[in-house]
């Protein structure tokens, strides 16, 4: 069964040990791998996680959680399954889980009164 | 864009009514074996959280390293801007009944001993008609600093405990789902419940009302 592939979008630190490690694909101009920088305009970030995310040869998308707060009303309106989203620390942003639009979902399940 | 149907860990048929064998207590049972499900999970997700950070951190600082060793190239053009690249790993998607896990699958890569390649102005390798998947490690030569190597291995570790971090995160969110719709229904239940018990008792308060009249009439 041939696997799909993991995106990235990162600092050019993230995207350079992720295609050290062999995560990265790029042929024709196409690739699962987007830097940003601090140039970067908002709107490319955004097109590259519409872009990645409506790949359906993509199982996991990686991305530096500064860079994912940039976007954060686009991955809270993310529910689909696939592919799965994992924020991660860039070097200098360490990661905060109350951050992460996933388990900020779970946080708002539980309220005081679901333990009386 | 891949939308997968969510399968409940439990079936809406699980939540009984009151009237039925197991009572309310049931589904509070039930409900509570969900929330204990999804604090382990939670617990599990922290723990992988945590190796991640650390991998992470390792890697780079052993790329930070083989940068001021490579002082006049940059680490990452090499690779950046290469202009074909293929994957050393895949995500194989493993699907259960209740949940779906992501594995990840490494090829093994070439020797490279058979392929061309050619030094560009950047002092980076181009490896070209490969029939099998090069080492990116590649790109840097044949004798790539130790740090990269070192890099590399954590960035590759990285890649594991991301795949195990998404498989959780994937299962959390799935049985949070569930709770939700589940708490939903058992909270419908339990209102059912109490609107009968005050219809009967209402109507129950009426008829002896009624009796005390006719009683009195008499």
């Amino acid at each position: 069964m041939r696997g799909k592939l993991i995106a990235v979008i990162g600092d050019e630190n993230t995207c350079t040990g992720f295609l050290l490690a062999g995560t990265g694909e790029a042929k024709r101009g196409h690739s699962n791998f987007f830097v940003v920088d601090q140039d970067t305009p908002k709107n490319a970030i955004e097109e590259a996680f519409n872009k990645f995310t409506n790949d359906p040869n993509i199982s996991i998308l990686v991305i530096n959680q500064n860079i994912a707060n940039e976007i954060r009303y686009l991955l809270d309106s993310f529910t689909n399954t696939m592919p799965a989203i994992v924020e991660i620390p860039s070097k200098s942003h360490p990661y905060d889980p109350s951050k992460d639009s996933v388990l900020q979902r779970t946080q708002k399940l539980f309220n005081a009164d679901d333990f009386k | 864009m891949s939308n997968l149907k969510t399968t409940s860990f439990f079936k809406d048929s699980d939540f009984l009514s009151k009237n039925e064998a197991g009572s309310i207590s049931e589904n509070d049972k039930k409900l509570d074996e969900l929330i204990w499900r999804c604090m382990d999970i939670a617990e599990e997700l922290m723990r992988r959280r945590s190796v991640l950070d650390e991998v992470l951190g390792e890697g780079r600082m052993f790329l930070a390293r083989a940068s001021y060793s490579n002082a006049a190239a940059s680490t990452g053009d090499c690779l950046l801007y290469a202009p074909t690249l293929d994957p050393l790993v895949r995500v194989i998607e493993r699907r259960t009944d209740s949940k779906i896990e992501f594995d990840t699958q490494w090829l093994s890569v070439s020797s490279n001993s058979n392929s061309k390649s050619s030094s560009n102005e950047n002092g980076c390798i181009e490896l070209d008609n490969l029939s099998t998947v090069a080492d990116p490690i590649k790109a840097f030569g044949s004798m790539a600093p130790t740090s990269l190597r070192s890099s590399q291995a954590f960035f590759h570790r990285a890649v594991d405990e991301i795949a195990n971090i998404a498989s959780l995160t994937l299962e959390l969110d799935q049985l949070t789902n569930t709770y939700r719709s589940a708490k939903s229904l058992h909270d419908s239940n339990i209102r059912k419940t109490e609107e009968e018990e005050q219809k009967t008792k209402t109507l129950a308060e009426d008829s002896n009302c009624n009796e005390d009249l006719s009683e009195h009439e008499q």
